[in-house]
């Protein structure tokens, strides 16, 4: 499903110019449960970027589902983003003046359903994460493991084939990111593709394949089978 | 303290270099229109007080004739029977003349407008500095006339003008009389302009006589007066008119008006002093302070916006240890200082535009000490009133929120919204409102521009002739064989310059009639048409007339039949026909009713020419030709009539100009109060935008969403803006009794004008935020 | 006498329909000179009750003594007065003012504190020194490191030498490396005998205290000296 060549990327300041992905090549296949790992400043987070369409690299090429995706325009990066990629950050990113129903019916809006399709989504995912208590709440009212569990419900809610989760448990205590963790694998089991990127070992425990970065390189790579972390 | 707190001012307003300059900027403009409309309107308020008594000087008027001219005789009478005139003279007025003064021995000429004829107690008046004078007083005789050094000195270059002899004239008569004095010229901005001074003394130096019956005339004049210090006018008014023996001068009742109000005054006098529009002057008014309040509310926006930018670090230095009156004095420096670059800029930016307030305001404004005085404390109190609004800003903030509020970066919006749309609903108001006028008045301006005449104006010249020329047929039989010449007639009076008017004696019904004194071919070279009635025959020359319709209308006749003209004299003239109504005027005025007397013996002081379409610069020229081998010495005087027409219109064509410049800026200030919105919005809610794209949101979607909160506001300024600017265009519309019609559309333009400015200044700024890498965005977080 | 005392505490916020408490009846005895560390899931109430302790919040109910002093409900001058020389503050998010130097913003509570140019320079100085920071004194937050920005926004808090030290979840944006390094640092000024209160969840860091404080649904859950 995912397949980079020699990927590279390059930031550019007006004194600096950082290296952040250096000829990164690797290969995910529908299903897997990826884990990228390596320390603080390595490019885990770029990688993951412009695997998510967020971002073009410099260099290289990058293939999604077949097609190379790596030079497209913003434009038409958003397209093949709708409905295909969820995404789940460490700040949890949520929109602060809406509700946590309205937070999770976001992509649904942007796929132009009407309402009562959008609302049996919606429910059904926030059953899925036991939050349908707190729908109409806005995010400054629930606590973090509460917030990061509506964003992963925003990210699954038009049932997209990839997930990309960026340090998913940073900003929770261990009871609540241990809970965030096993949702990732339930959906993985289901079906999902996940790659997560952690400098947590615990997490990454969860996944069936750990590439770990270093200095914008891959060093290794791990297949590992899942365990439940003790 | 105060070091810690300018350096962190200044990198602060460093740091958002466009918004700083935005705003700042935009302050600037705002504050610099609203100095260069406090200029105009003190010069306006202030004419006439360069004269230094010009609190106790009033000028005399009859309240009844509404006229201040007044029988001369009335000058002895006040200057000894009433102790509380400390001194009156009398002015008459010979501006509307164009005299030529001749020096003999070196016979230089040169054409002055301005000439009074008064005695002299004028000078001590009217304070007028004398440079030199012949004897002790300024008039030494009866020939004597004063000049001011500036005629002097076109006349006499460097050499002394005193003692010489002047020749007054123009085609109709020659005066002379011999320069006694020399004075400065008197103040610029004066009602009244007086470049060489006649001894009223000379019955000769008198022009204005009125004959009741052939020998029994006398002069009139208008009379001043420079009262006592600490009388009080309107008692002194009434013991004028119960002492003085009105009949024997012929006046109705007495009336004093001060010399401060003459110029602004509502009151229609004839008269013969500079008029400025009171109206127009509130107008004026008006705009500077909707300017200000634009200005200061952008200003206003910029500082809170900036208050909440910086609500995280008032946490910070609170959790360090900053007292309630610390974090004010910071805030108030910062204010302070925004506020002196920004006056600083508004000073340079109006100073440079000052040349350019002939254009604005129809008049040069010269920067005087009393200016100065009556525009600094208007000036220092606005700025007083933007600096404290400003400063109250954080006190409101730091009174609603916790510490903890600030360091955890709750934004709590909806309260602060609600003032936020508030100001910029204003904003759009009254821009729309600004641009609707415009177009109201270019609409009206248009109208009356292009409009039918009732006559034909196209290509269609007036020559002036003088009267002393006998030949007028000759001259007119040479200019019709010219090819581009279509037709020809004369005239006494047309269309524009009506110089008789008469009563028409008809009793309870009695009216006021113009008279055009006409010659052969008149109708048809204007393009007039017989409505009724018959063509004129030579026995009708001075016996018979036709009318137009508004004045048939008047009189009140059915029928024309048997009807005659009565003017009072031998019987009158019989009207044989109706003419089409045609303006003499301009569309202020309705259509008034007009006599037209058949005369060609009389009529010879005004030919009009029609010409063919073609080069009319060559056309005149070739007409040039032909007047000058009948009148060599003589310039031709002409102009056109749709030109003459078009320039009754001056005043509202400036009046057009300025306010669509002043328009121009309040637009400018609410674009730039958006534009300042808009990034500040675009700028905190860069996460939001990056997490719609992240999932899925197209920049259609982006900008729609950031648009959508303005165009509401854009609406309800409408609904507001609207019913105003309707309701103030018709009040305008009313001077006129010929207007065009206020369409809806107008309204329409105007609101749709605004609209594309709010998305366009929308769009152009959130653009860059909606097209961003959504991964600039939350790296941003 | 103890330094920090808290009795019967309680936080609510009340809606329309409902009062949500996040403290209930808390009560809690610190000492001068103890390393506490506050823990608890998200939500838990830590991060108020260090508010509360900080007088940047007020309980709803309850008393609060510092140092014998009632405190609970302070003027706003006695809390300035309070936060200029009793307490210094660290926070997850460094929050140093990003238009200042390190120097001018290590130089802050001294300036508010009204201490005259010669005596901050020398302060500041100090500090600087002791951070191994004097080489960066000019640079700006944005130029720094998280670790470096956090040794900043340490040095400014203990500029003007406060009795007590409240982090709030001082590693929260950090490298482990880096995290260890502050924790190092901390351990060192409670040696060298500032009172410190940190709320963390991370339980290797927690361990560099000498009692650990488990927060739940806003009750002390348990209260032990660290293993």
């Amino acid at each position: 499903m995912i397949k980079t060549n020699n990927l590279t990327k390059v930031f550019r300041t007006e004194e600096i110019e950082t290296t952040a992905l250096n000829n990164v090549s690797l290969h995910i296949k529908q299903g897997e449960f990826v884990a990228i790992m390596g320390p603080s400043g390595c490019g885990k987070s770029t990688l993951l970027n412009i695997v998510g369409l967020l971002d073009n690299p410099t260099g290289g090429e990058y293939y999604f589902d077949g097609k190379e995706v790596g030079q497209l325009k913003e434009r038409n990066r958003t397209m093949l983003r709708k409905g295909n990629i969820g995404f789940v950050f460490q700040s949890f990113n949520l929109i602060d003046e809406l509700t946590v129903y309205e937070n999770v019916e976001l992509p649904l809006i942007y796929l132009k359903l009407k309402t009562r399709e959008r609302r049996d989504m919606v429910e059904k995912v926030l059953d899925q994460m036991k939050i349908n208590h707190r729908k109409k709440h806005f995010p400054q009212q629930l606590s973090g493991g509460q917030q990061q569990r509506v964003a992963v419900a925003r990210a699954v809610v038009a049932g997209p084939k990839l997930i990309l989760a960026d340090e998913p448990t940073g900003n929770l205590d261990s009871k609540n990111g241990i809970e965030v963790m096993n949702l990732l694998t339930d959906l993985n089991r289901a079906g999902t593709t996940i790659v997560m990127v952690t400098h947590s070992m615990r997490d990454a425990g969860y996944a069936h394949r750990v590439i770990n970065l270093f200095d914008g390189q891959i060093i290794t790579e791990s297949s590992q089978v899942a365990e439940a972390f003790v | 303290m105060i070091l810690h707190n300018l350096k962190l001012t200044f990198r602060n307003l460093l740091k958002n270099k466009l918004y700083t300059t935005l705003i700042i900027g935009g302050f600037s403009i705002g504050f610099a229109a609203f100095i260069l409309i406090g200029l105009f309107y003190f010069t306006e308020k202030n004419v006439n007080s360069g004269f230094s008594n010009h609190r106790q000087i009033y000028r005399l008027y009859d309240v009844k004739k509404n006229s201040c001219n007044i029988n001369y005789t009335l000058n002895s009478v006040l200057a000894t029977d009433y102790p509380e005139i400390k001194n009156t003279c009398p002015m008459e007025y010979y501006g509307n003349f164009v005299l030529t003064a001749k020096d003999e021995q070196a016979t230089t000429s040169t054409e002055v407008g301005n000439i009074i004829s008064t005695n002299n107690n004028f000078f001590d008046i009217f304070s007028v500095d004398i440079v030199e004078k012949l004897s002790t007083m300024p008039f030494d005789g009866k020939e004597s006339l004063v000049i001011t050094e500036s005629v002097a000195k076109r006349l006499f270059k460097n050499k002394n003008a005193i003692g010489q002899t002047l020749d007054i004239g123009n085609t109709y008569f020659t005066k002379s009389g011999k320069i006694s004095a020399i004075i400065k010229n008197l103040p610029e901005n004066s009602s009244f302009k007086a470049e060489v001074i006649l001894n009223s003394d000379n019955e000769n130096f008198r022009m204005s006589k009125y004959c009741k019956k052939d020998n029994d005339c006398y002069n009139l004049t208008n009379h001043y007066i420079q009262l006592n210090e600490g009388t009080d006018d309107k008692n002194f008014t009434s013991r004028l008119n119960s002492t003085i023996n009105l009949n024997q001068f012929e006046v109705g009742q007495l009336g004093l008006q001060k010399l401060d109000d003459i110029y602004l005054s509502s009151l229609a006098l004839q008269e013969s002093h500079n008029k400025g529009s009171a109206r127009l002057l509130n107008i004026f008014l008006a705009i500077a302070v909707l300017i200000l309040l634009l200005s200061s509310i952008n200003y206003l926006n910029y500082t809170v916006s900036m208050q909440y930018a910086k609500l995280k670090t008032i946490g910070i230095n609170k959790t360090n240890g900053a007292d309630w009156r610390q974090l004010i004095a910071y805030s108030f420096t910062e204010v302070s200082l925004g506020t002196v670059i920004s006056v600083i800029l508004s000073f340079i930016i109006a100073f440079l535009l000052l040349p350019y307030s002939e254009i604005l305001f129809g008049k040069a404004i010269h920067i005087e000490m009393s200016l100065i005085s009556n525009l600094l404390p208007v000036l220092g109190t606005a700025i007083l009133f933007v600096i404290l609004l400003n400063s109250l800003a954080p006190f409101y903030l730091l009174s609603r929120f916790k510490v903890t509020d600030f360091l955890s970066g709750i934004r709590k919006r909806n309260g602060r919204q609600i003032g936020k749309q508030a100001m910029l609903t204003f904003q759009l108001a009254t821009s729309i409102a600004l641009v609707a006028s415009v177009l109201c008045v270019f609409k009206q301006l248009n109208f009356v521009k292009n409009a039918d005449l009732g006559f034909d104006k196209e290509s269609m010249v007036r020559i002036d002739v003088p009267y002393t020329f006998k030949k007028q047929d000759a001259l007119r039989q040479e200019i019709n064989k010219l090819p581009f010449v279509s037709k020809s007639a004369f005239s006494n009076g047309c269309p524009g310059h009506i110089s008789m008017r008469m009563g028409t004696n008809t009793g309870s019904n009695d009216f006021i009639v113009s008279i055009i004194t006409i010659g052969d071919k008149y109708l048809e070279t204007m393009g007039i048409h017989l409505i009724n009635g018959r063509e004129f025959l030579k026995s009708d020359v001075n016996k018979a007339c036709y009318l137009n319709e508004a004045a048939v209308k008047r009189y009140g006749f059915e029928s024309i039949k048997g009807q005659r003209f009565n003017n009072g004299k031998d019987g009158g003239y019989e009207i044989i026909g109706v003419t089409n109504d045609f303006h003499i005027s301009s569309f202020y005025n309705a259509i008034e009713p007009v006599v037209l007397i058949y005369n060609p013996d009389v009529a010879t002081s005004i030919l009009s020419v029609k010409l063919m379409p073609g080069n009319i610069g060559q056309f005149i020229d070739k007409i040039k030709k032909v007047w000058k081998e009948f009148l060599p010495y003589e310039t031709m005087s002409f102009t056109f009539y749709d030109e003459q027409f078009q320039a009754m219109y001056n005043k509202d064509d400036r009046m057009a100009k300025s306010i669509t410049f002043f328009s121009l800026v309040a637009i400018i200030l609410t674009c730039m109060g958006i534009l300042a919105q808009i990034f500040l919005i675009s700028l905190y809610r860069t996460k939001e935008i990056g997490i719609r794209k992240v999932n899925g949101a197209k920049l259609t979607e982006i900008l729609t969403l950031l648009n959508k909160d303005f165009i509401i506001n854009v609406f309800i300024a409408f609904v507001v803006a609207t019913p105003i600017a309707f309701y103030a265009m018709n009040r305008w519309l009313q001077s006129f009794a010929f207007k065009t019609e206020l369409n809806w559309w107008v309204f329409a333009i105007a609101g749709l004008i605004a609209m594309l400015i709010v998305m366009v200044t929308v769009s152009w700024q959130s653009w860059r935020a909606a097209t961003r890498n959504p991964v600039e965005a939350l790296r941003y977080e | 006498m103890s330094m920090i005392s808290l009795r019967h505490i309680y936080k609510y916020y009340d809606s329309k329909f409902q009062r949500t408490f996040v403290l209930k009846d808390i009560d809690l005895e610190i000492q001068e000179g103890e390393f506490v560390t506050i823990m608890g899931p998200s939500g838990a109430g830590k991060s108020t009750l260090l508010n509360i302790v900080g007088m940047l919040d007020e309980p709803s109910e309850g008393e609060y003594f510092f140092i014998d002093q009632h405190v609970t409900k302070l003027s706003e001058k006695k809390k300035v007065e309070f936060h200029r020389n009793y307490v210094g503050f660290i926070f997850q998010a460094f929050h140093l003012i990003d238009e200042l130097t390190v120097y001018e913003n290590i130089e802050t509570p001294l300036v508010y504190k009204g201490m005259k140019v010669s005596d901050r320079k020398s302060v500041v100085a100090d500090m600087l020194d002791r951070f191994n920071m004097v080489a960066k004194k000019d640079l700006f937050p944005a130029q720094l490191s998280g670790g470096q920005q956090q040794l900043v926004a340490i040095a400014r808090a203990i500029a003007g030498k406060p009795k007590l030290l409240l982090a709030d979840e001082p590693t929260g944006n950090l490298h482990s490396d880096q995290g260890k390094q502050i924790m190092e640092l901390l351990k060192n000024l409670n040696g060298e005998g500032i009172t410190i209160i940190q709320v963390t969840h991370n339980e290797e860091f927690a361990k560099y205290g000498s009692r650990i404080i488990r927060l739940a649904d806003g009750l002390i859950s348990s209260d032990s000296k660290t293993k």
